[in-house]
């Protein structure tokens, strides 16, 4: 509890100092008043329509990674499982990369994210299905890399036979992810998928925890296992698919915050899943910040910057495990 | 007073036979030993009967037990399987909290009942340690503290005593014969033929896959199952007015 009222206020302050960043000079002061909708209306506009939405994507998607990857980790056992590795994040950019190489989203708006959920589903499925008995890390890592290259490969096909330059640029975004433009309606298609999917993720703490001593013991205390890979699943696809239809692929969230918390925790599973989100959403709002903070020729995609901090990370912790075993 | 019975049950595993029509029974009140050697089908007769591999023919006072509700089962039923790998290194408080689970009950009740089964189990001390930390032997305690803070009529248990000490394996030992006493159904898969003998109220031996007799242990356990099982012979004695059995040699086949 005093974990997620901490990280409570650390999620308030980076969204706060993320509203501040911009052309536009705004004191803390000026932002809560443009917030209120008072005071300069050109402030306003500034900060309800243009930083407000790119912020609150920021925090929902974050949460959605954070919440995905302790709930997954929990599920196969397995501090590794992340939605980016296992390729549920590439596999929804797949999907919404066909919504849009075959324009569906002109006839219907949610078309993109729906398709990556049905993408995220389907390759969060059959990997659960591959490796989520065992909890064995090779294959869990094997299976995922297998899962995310086809989900890649086949992006990339798209972007080969992308039938106009246009098309193509807005792909190449599914693949680097990027808060860059968002507007409240980006929001509003996303929020509701992803909160049904925390819904889901939020309700499996309790049989998490049991299967920290395995599947039969889990059983023996009354988890129905089907059931319970079928929520994770079905909770990863809904967050990270719609969280990704927003943004794209914004990668190794879900790895880091669960990790640096889970001490924190006392390793609770069930304990982890609040905070993960929060933590998410600080890290995914901190990471924008850098991006718009770092002076470049063109902004930083945020994919790139996570996978750049994430990559090393999750090299380090193979190395970690490596030494445990 | 539970009981659980299991009537001539066969089950395949992977289109190999495991079980050949077994029949079981065990009461409260009793603490019932399976005892066989390695892949005679022990485990998976204890796993039948915790209802975690589906089979047909187990019955939890007089109710066919795929009736019932996982979670009404987890609250008559506590298991402890033969090894346990901790995916998390969780203080041992917790992991012996998660038997409280299947019950709704207060936290106080449920902190009160983790304590008592730490202090039964010998782990009060080991309450803060990880359980990835622990000593094979100390594991194996924490892993049936966890499985008696389920506070279930029935116990099955695979192996408590395998990883133990002499002194802890007399202690968890008396612990299930003390559960017994007090009411409970306790079956226990074990190895350990002279602590079988000395501690179980009855015995079923398995052998390949089929009931190779079940009773007594004095009674079952004669110089002739005893060769034709586990390929031994065993040096008999007496103490305090009671037969011990101690295995002394392989028969050469």
């Amino acid at each position: 509890m005093r974990i997620s009222g901490a990280l409570l206020t650390l999620t308030a302050l980076a969204a706060l100092g993320s509203l501040a960043i911009g052309p536009a000079d705004l004191g803390p002061g000026a932002i809560m008043a443009a917030l209120a909708g008072q005071g300069d209306p050109r402030m306003v506009v500034i900060v309800q329509d243009i930083r407000l939405p790119r912020v609150a994507l920021g925090l929902i998607v974050g949460a959605a990674l954070g919440l995905s990857g302790a709930a997954l980790q929990g599920l196969l056992r397995n501090p590794l499982a992340e939605p980016g590795i296992i390729g549920t994040s590439s596999a929804a950019g797949l999907g919404a990369v066909i919504a849009l190489y075959f324009g569906w989203s002109s006839v219907f708006p949610a078309a993109v994210p729906v398709a990556a959920m049905i993408a995220a589903a389907i390759a969060t499925l059959s990997l659960v299905v591959v490796a989520g008995r065992e909890g064995d890390t090779l294959t869990l890592i094997l299976a995922g890399i297998a899962v995310s290259s086809l989900a890649v490969a086949l992006t990339s096909l798209a972007m080969n036979l992308s039938p106009n330059p246009f098309a193509l640029s807005e792909m190449v975004l599914w693949l680097l992810g990027s808060l860059q433009d968002r507007s409240l309606d980006d929001i509003a298609l996303a929020a509701p998928f992803v909160a049904a999917g925390a819904a889901l993720l939020l309700s499996t703490g309790r049989s998490l925890d049991a299967l920290t001593l395995g599947e039969e013991t889990a059983a023996s205390l009354g988890v129905r296992l089907a059931r319970l890979r079928l929520i994770v699943v079905a909770g990863t696809a809904l967050a990270v698919g719609a969280a990704v239809a927003a943004t794209g692929t914004i990668g190794f969230v879900g790895l880091v915050v669960p990790h640096l918390l889970r001490p924190l925790v006392r390793h609770r599973p069930s304990a982890l899943l609040i905070p993960s989100a929060l933590g998410g959403a600080v890290l995914v709002t901190a990471a924008d910040m850098v991006v718009r903070l770092v002076p470049s020729t063109s902004e930083l995609m945020l994919g790139v910057v996570t996978s750049l901090v994430g990559a090393p990370f999750f090299l380090f912790l193979i190395f970690r495990m490596r030494r445990a075993a | 007073m539970s009981r659980l019975e299991l009537s001539s049950c066969s089950v395949r595993l992977s289109d190999r036979p495991v079980l050949h029509d077994v029949d079981f029974h065990v009461a409260g009140g009793e603490l019932v030993g399976v005892l066989g050697p390695n892949g005679a089908g022990k485990s998976t007769l204890i796993k039948v009967l915790a209802g975690l591999l589906p089979a047909p023919g187990v019955r939890l006072d007089g109710h066919k037990l795929e009736t019932v509700r996982p979670a009404e089962r987890a609250r008559l039923l506590a298991y402890m399987p033969q090894s346990a790998a901790s995916a998390w290194p969780m203080p041992c408080r917790e992991v012996v909290a998660l038997g409280r689970m299947p019950h709704r009950r207060s936290p106080a009740q449920d902190r009160r009942i983790v304590g008592e089964a730490m202090d039964e189990a010998d782990i009060a001390h080991l309450a803060s340690r990880p359980l990835t930390a622990l000593s094979g032997g100390e594991r194996a305690r924490v892993l049936l503290a966890r499985a008696l803070a389920v506070r279930a009529p029935v116990l099955l248990a695979d192996e408590p005593v395998a990883h133990l000490d002499s002194a802890h394996q007399l202690q968890v030992l008396g612990l299930l014969r003390a559960r017994a006493d007090k009411g409970d159904a306790v079956v226990v898969v074990m190895h350990d033929l002279s602590l079988a003998s000395r501690h179980c109220d009855r015995v079923t031996v398995l052998d390949g896959g089929r009931v190779a007799a079940s009773g007594i242990p004095d009674e079952v356990l004669d110089d002739a199952l005893l060769e034709s099982v586990f390929g031994i012979r065993a040096a008999r004695g007496e103490c305090g007015g009671r037969p011990f059995l101690l295995p002394w040699e392989r028969i050469s086949p």
